[in-house]
């Protein structure tokens, strides 16, 4: 590979336990994510010297510095680009590799998405934390709140509208995605959803909660961390490399209403530049960890990432399979919607664990070369190729 | 629990909702190059001007799109269950986030003409769009 990127490899992963209620506080969490991510690489925490937090976290870098006994941090970042900030932050952890700032570096985030932040509970509480969670707040609390436009599944469900009825979308192509990852669930001991197996069925009887959404189209709540290193690459045996990485934004990317092609993601143009990079192309990936904040999300990225054109997702889903031993394994750890909601770091650890070979009962034969996005916001991007 | 309603000393947005009370929609204006500065940014994205004046728009426009909200995720909106999210086009570059009244879902049509109606809840004065009668 000729991009400078492929310069830096993924040589440890970890995770703290995925659960729906805990004790810990959000740092330690991470913390644990984090040993676990060093004892992965058989490397000593105080040895890491450059650290990226995705955004939005409630800890600093120095609840880091001290809690892993880190001796000489030459490097620290925030990726902010809300759900995808844990994909843009491999390319703050690649920068730093390839110039030479840092030599080792600790992506970790997590949080108690169950235990304190659940979106069903409502409150004045929650308009000011969604607000403040997004880009622009007083758009959100002026123009928006009012109406009772509140939650992401509301935003997103104006553009899905929009996508059905311009694309004529057959929506049983959303709860294609929903069986999919539950299915990969039952697959993985660290699913949350591990031994609740779905059927179309239970899809289909599952309550809508803004049209054409239902609960089951939606993402879990969990509390969880997960815990990256990045290196040169050749500094360790079994490195993953990253082929390429990118960020990207849609037009008017504060504001869904006023976005002048509403279907528009940040994702379009990241993807063009990630594969241009790295001299690849969307028939070249062997699995795809797509962003499944909603199962109408992980379809828009694969039209904008240039699997197929705008509109023919459905169509694509049904014809090449997303399920493990179909054409195009998507999820393969259950995501967002049955794994656990980690902020997208748990996508990454487990694209790491494909290429290793490692997945077990999961393993997609003979892996090479997958994919893993970001999505986050009003539609902001990231994606990195990956390949061992 | 009260509805949230917009805080209209917001300095940028102040004019849209005194606009409102007057049944008017008005959005902000280069007062340089006269580009529509919706909604409201730092500064004119297409010539820098920070400075800006208040432009009236359409009170109508057309249907870009919807959303029929089944479930309230703020107690305020419970009673009101459901209702539909809206984003009406009035003008080039010029949409609202507002609320879809007197259609069945099974009519609702992107593209369709619709009217503002400004009406009070909860203590803000509020637009809801509803289809355009023909000849209205």
């Amino acid at each position: 590979m000729t991009s400078p990127q492929a310069g830096a490899s993924i040589t440890g992963v970890g995770e703290s336990a995925f659960t729906r209620g805990t004790s810990h506080s959000e740092l330690q969490l991470c913390l644990k994510a984090a040993r676990n991510a060093c004892l992965d690489r058989e490397c000593p925490p105080e040895s890491l010297d450059g650290l990226v937090i995705p955004g939005g976290r409630k800890f600093r870098v120095e609840d880091v510095v001290t809690g892993l006994g880190i001796t000489d941090l030459r490097f620290s970042s925030r990726a902010e680009l809300g759900g995808a900030s844990s994909v843009a932050a491999i390319g703050h952890a690649v920068a730093a590799i390839v110039s030479g700032l840092a030599t080792r570096v600790l992506i970790v985030g997590g949080w108690r998405g169950y235990s304190d932040r659940r979106l069903g509970a409502g409150g004045d509480d929650l308009l000011d934390k969604l607000a403040q969670a997004f880009p622009a707040p007083e758009f959100r609390r002026q123009l928006e709140h009012p109406y009772g436009l509140i939650v992401p599944l509301q935003y997103y469900a104006l553009q899905a509208n929009r996508w059905i009825r311009e694309f004529e979308i057959d929506l049983s192509a959303l709860g294609a995605v929903s069986l999919a990852c539950r299915s990969h669930a039952q697959l993985n001991d660290k699913a949350v959803m591990k031994d609740r197996p779905l059927a179309i069925e239970d899809y289909l009887a599952s309550p809508i909660v803004s049209d054409p959404f239902r609960v089951l189209d939606c993402c879990l709540e969990t509390d969880g961390a997960a815990a990256l290193i990045v290196e040169e690459s050749g500094r360790t045996a079994g490195g993953i490399r990253v082929l390429a990485v990118a960020e990207g934004r849609p037009d008017s990317p504060d504001d869904i209403t006023n976005r002048p092609d509403m279907l528009d993601l940040g994702i379009a143009k990241a993807a063009g530049r990630a594969f241009d990079s790295a001299g690849l192309g969307p028939e070249d990936m062997d699995f795809c960890e797509l962003y499944d904040c909603f199962t109408f999300v992980v379809l828009r990225q694969l039209e904008e990432m240039g699997f197929c054109p705008r509109g023919e997702s459905p169509k694509l889903v049904a014809e090449r399979g997303i399920t493990l031993g179909g054409k195009l394994p998507v999820n393969t750890h259950g995501g967002l919607l049955s794994e656990a909601h980690v902020l997208g770091l748990n996508h990454v650890t487990e694209a790491v664990r494909q290429l290793r070979g490692s997945c077990g009962a999961r393993q997609v034969d003979g892996a090479r070369l997958g994919l893993v996005t970001g999505y986050g916001d009003f539609g902001d991007g990231a994606i990195a190729v990956m390949g061992r | 629990m009260p509805r949230p309603v917009p805080a209209v000393d917001a300095p940028e947005l102040a004019g849209y909702w005194e606009g409102v009370a007057r049944q008017v929609l008005q959005v902000p204006q280069c007062p340089s190059c006269h580009a529509l500065r919706w909604p409201p940014r730092g500064a004119c994205p297409v010539c820098g001007v920070v400075e800006f004046g208040w432009a009236p728009v359409p009170a109508a426009g057309t249907l870009h799109s919807y959303a029929v909200v089944n479930r309230a995720f703020h107690p305020a909106f419970a009673g009101e269950i459901p209702y539909t999210l809206c984003v009406t086009e009035v003008a080039p570059g010029v949409r609202f986030l507002g609320r879809l009244v007197g259609v069945a879902d099974r009519d609702i049509e992107l593209g369709m003409p619709v009217t503002a109606e400004f009406a009070d809840a909860g203590g803000a004065r509020l637009v809801y769009w509803r289809p355009t009668q023909p000849g209205g």
